[in-house]
């Protein structure tokens, strides 16, 4: 889960969500799966945070830099 | 005595006689007009016996001549006739005349001579003229007096071939005027009659040497001032053809202030003295190298107004470089800006979208939940429903019930009984015993072989 990619983990979460839509998930697997997503949703949350965070940085210090 | 007399007559008495009648016929002096012939040989003689002949036009054949003398005492006033008219001509073979004469008759010659009084010279002088137009008239045509005046002209004419009398005045004027100037004149002197009979031969062979000889840039005919005869020397067919054969410019200063000859006429341009014909060339240098001076300032001013022209655009076209590169920059300036801002917005919107994306699919993600779990709850409810239906409690209480053998096995149909046999049937409530009297083999609903 530590090094899994941004646009890795929207793919996995957009199949948890695909087969428990679907039902094709086993109920004693479910938690599992629940867990799983939401600390999907978590992780590429902190990525996008730490990812505006990062461009917010750059772009002030050019601007300041520029002015 | 008459011309009838009986008597003869000596020669001397008939000579006489005919001087008699010569001189009653002719009472008077008459004018003669006729060409001289014979005169040249006889000139220096006390006195000058020579004829008078007329020609016939066409054929120039003499169809009448007579003698004439010149007595020694009239010769003075001859000369001094033809001084008043400027010396114009002198008295020479070939040269019409119109003499005034006295008609005489010398006994011991028996001839008829004139004897002469005295001269016109208008008369000689008019025919001199218009022999003169005749000849330019003809030199003309034949386009003589303008081939030397076709010559270019040297620009710096120094090395001159001069025609004159050497060491005469005429030399020495023009020697001087050129030697005055500064310049680097050299002249070659040929050592020629300028007078006289000889002098057109000598003129035309002194031309010939300086055409032969080459490497001149002029030829000068000139000659000083003095006596104006002979100058009709110079009304010459010969030099003036010569003149034309040139390969340089001649320049003539034989001239005259009435008398233009012909020689001046043939020559690219002709002056009055020796020292007009010098300052003309020493001129023509001069105005060469005042017009070097000229160009070289005209040179100097044309090359400066160049420079200052170059250097004029060179500084335009270093401020339209400058004007063109402050446009250009300021354009990629405003690119820069603009990508900036890209740079700025672009980021923040995919992070936001990318969130965006995340938060939807938290959501879907609940709701996927949800719908799971409803299921999931009803399909269970259906399994419970199909349990309960199924329960044998519950069919028991809706009347049905259960029959079983002594050692507990179920009756499930008549075979297993035997009359006599007590059987078990349970309730809902409870149970009883009973035993079976009478067995009957048939078909039944099914409600009715239960019971």
């Amino acid at each position: 889960m530590k090094e899994i990619k941004y646009s890795k983990a929207i793919e996995k979460l957009d199949e948890i969500i695909r087969r428990i839509e679907q039902e094709e998930i086993d109920v004693d697997e479910l938690s599992v799966k629940v867990k799983e997503a939401v600390e999907l949703i978590e992780l590429c949350k902190s990525k996008i945070e730490k990812a505006e965070c990062e461009v917010r940085q750059v772009v002030d210090a050019f601007q300041e830099g520029e002015s | 005595m008459t011309l009838y007399d009986e008597n003869i007559l000596t020669v001397s008495q008939l000579n006489g006689f005919i001087k008699d009648v010569l001189t009653m016929g002719f009472p008077q002096k008459v004018w003669v007009c006729g060409e001289i012939q014979g005169y040249d040989r006889n000139r220096n003689k006390p006195h000058v016996f020579f004829d008078l002949c007329e020609k016939e036009a066409q054929s120039h054949a003499v169809v009448a001549r007579i003698g004439l003398v010149i007595f020694s005492g009239r010769k003075a006033v001859i000369e001094e006739v033809l001084a008043q008219a400027q010396n114009a001509f002198s008295l020479k073979d070939d040269i019409e005349v119109k003499f005034l004469c006295q008609v005489d008759f010398y006994p011991p010659h028996g001839a008829v001579r004139l004897i002469v009084e005295s001269i016109d010279p208008t008369y000689t002088l008019g025919k001199i003229a218009q022999e003169k137009q005749r000849l330019i008239a003809l030199l003309k045509k034949a386009g003589t007096l303008d081939a030397n005046k076709a010559r270019p002209f040297p620009l710096v004419p120094l090395r001159i071939g001069l025609i004159t009398a050497f060491d005469s005045a005429a030399y020495n004027d023009f020697v001087s005027e050129l030697s005055g100037s500064g310049y680097g004149f050299q002249v070659f002197c040929r050592d020629t009659l300028m007078q006289g009979a000889k002098a057109e031969k000598d003129v035309v062979a002194a031309l010939k040497i300086f055409e032969k000889t080459g490497g001149l840039d002029v030829v000068v005919i000139t000659r000083g001032g003095g006596a104006i005869a002979e100058l009709s020397c110079f009304d010459s067919r010969a030099i003036a053809e010569t003149i034309a054969a040139m390969p340089v410019p001649v320049v003539s200063g034989i001239g005259h202030e009435i008398n233009i000859t012909i020689t001046d006429l043939a020559a690219h341009s002709y002056h009055k003295t020796p020292t007009a014909a010098a300052r003309s060339l020493v001129e023509r240098v001069g105005g060469f190298i005042a017009g070097l001076e000229e160009k070289s300032r005209d040179l100097k001013d044309k090359a400066q107004a160049m420079i200052a022209g170059k250097e004029r655009r060179l500084r335009q076209a270093a401020q339209d470089l400058q004007q063109v590169a402050f446009f250009s920059l300021k354009y990629q300036d405003q690119e820069l800006k603009r990508v900036e801002k890209g740079l700025t917005v672009i980021p923040l919107k995919l992070v936001r979208d990318a969130a965006r994306a995340v938060e939807a699919r938290g959501l879907a993600l609940s709701s996927a939940l949800r719908a799971f779990q409803k299921a999931a709850s009803a399909r269970l409810r259906h399994y419970r429903s199909v349990v309960e239906l199924a329960d044998p409690a519950n069919i028991i209480r809706k009347g049905f019930s259960l029959t079983r053998l002594p050692d507990g096995t179920l009756v499930r149909n008549s075979g297993q009984v035997r009359p006599g046999d007590t059987v078990r049937t349970e309730l809902s409530d409870g149970c009883f015993d009973s035993r079976v009297n009478t067995i009957v083999k048939e078909a039944r609903s099914e409600g009715d072989k239960i019971q």
